[in-house]
């Protein structure tokens, strides 16, 4: 396996953790939310649409439209309940993976 | 590729999906365009950035068969016409993919096979001195017949379930990174 492989898997991962985190700050739109994961963990930006759809199908979120002053209305995603309880349920599988990942690393040096 | 070519691209692609569906996918990625160009990025640095049009309506596809749960009758070639595009354009799980494949082939082509037979056992059977009597020869054509209707139902109902199974599978695989490094020409 190649390191970008690697990198892609690990990556891979933790998206759905991304977007819970981040949406759990404030409600956002496809392209706010696409580029802040471009941005930070280099995430395809096409990916947004498929991955939101998968993440409504799981009933993670739902979504609610705002008209603009200019072209079509923006598609807002919020957390629903579930959502909020799966945050809350992988942020700490988070925390304790990379606290081990982190000692294991430190220990091989 | 340009905005108009890209959303001419997928909505062609994404023409199978209910009329409701579409439009709302294809007006979020007008939406998109309108947002990255409000951030100074052009038309072309946005598509490639999308990636694909082909990749993401199959992607798509999927998604909306799986969130539907069941499909239409004549949904069932065309979803699988989705999976192998993505498999095509993602190179993955190759091997169980075309094993399914060639097996709903296989049922398929049992099916052809038994309904022309039967179809011209029925038709000519009567008329070429019937082995067992004509009520055996009818009898027979009849179920030649039904053997063919039941292995194109037995054909569709693999599609679905190769599908259903598939998607579940590989939904938190694909490549969800970069996908337009990866996969654009």
């Amino acid at each position: 396996m190649t390191q970008d492989t690697t990198e892609v898997q690990l990556k891979r991962g933790v998206l759905e953790l991304c977007v819970l985190a981040h949406l759990a700050a404030a409600d956002n739109y496809a392209y706010e939310i696409a580029t802040f994961l471009a941005r930070e963990i280099g995430m395809g930006e096409g990916t947004i649409y498929p991955l939101m759809r998968r993440m409504q199908t799981d009933g993670l979120l739902d979504d609610y439209l705002v008209d603009s002053p200019s072209g079509p209305p923006r598609r807002y995603y919020r957390l629903t309940r579930a959502g909020r309880a799966r945050l809350t349920s992988q942020r700490e599988t988070w925390a304790a993976f990379s606290r081990a990942i982190d000692r294991i690393v430190r220990d091989s040096k | 590729m340009s905005r108009t070519e890209f959303i001419a691209a997928l909505a062609h692609r994404l023409r199978h999906l209910p009329a409701g569906e579409r439009d709302a996918i294809l007006a979020d990625y007008q939406r998109y365009f309108d947002d990255g160009a409000a951030a100074g990025r052009s038309e072309q640095e946005i598509s490639g950035s999308l990636g694909s049009p082909a990749r993401l309506a199959a992607e798509l596809s999927l998604d909306a068969f799986n969130a539907v749960g069941t499909a239409a009758p004549r949904s069932a070639a065309r979803t699988l016409g989705s999976l192998i595009a993505l498999a095509v354009l993602d190179g993955i799980a190759w091997l169980p993919l075309v094993v399914g494949v060639l097996l709903v082939l296989l049922a398929i082509a049992c099916g052809v096979v038994a309904l022309v037979y039967g179809g011209v056992t029925l038709v000519l059977g009567p008329f070429d001195q019937p082995l067992g009597g004509l009520a055996a020869v009818l009898l027979r054509a009849l179920a030649l017949l039904s053997a063919a209707v039941a292995a194109m139902a037995l054909a569709r109902a693999g599609v679905l379930l190769l599908v259903r199974l598939f998607v579940r599978r590989h939904r938190h695989q694909r490549r969800v990174m970069r996908p337009s490094t990866e996969v654009s020409p």
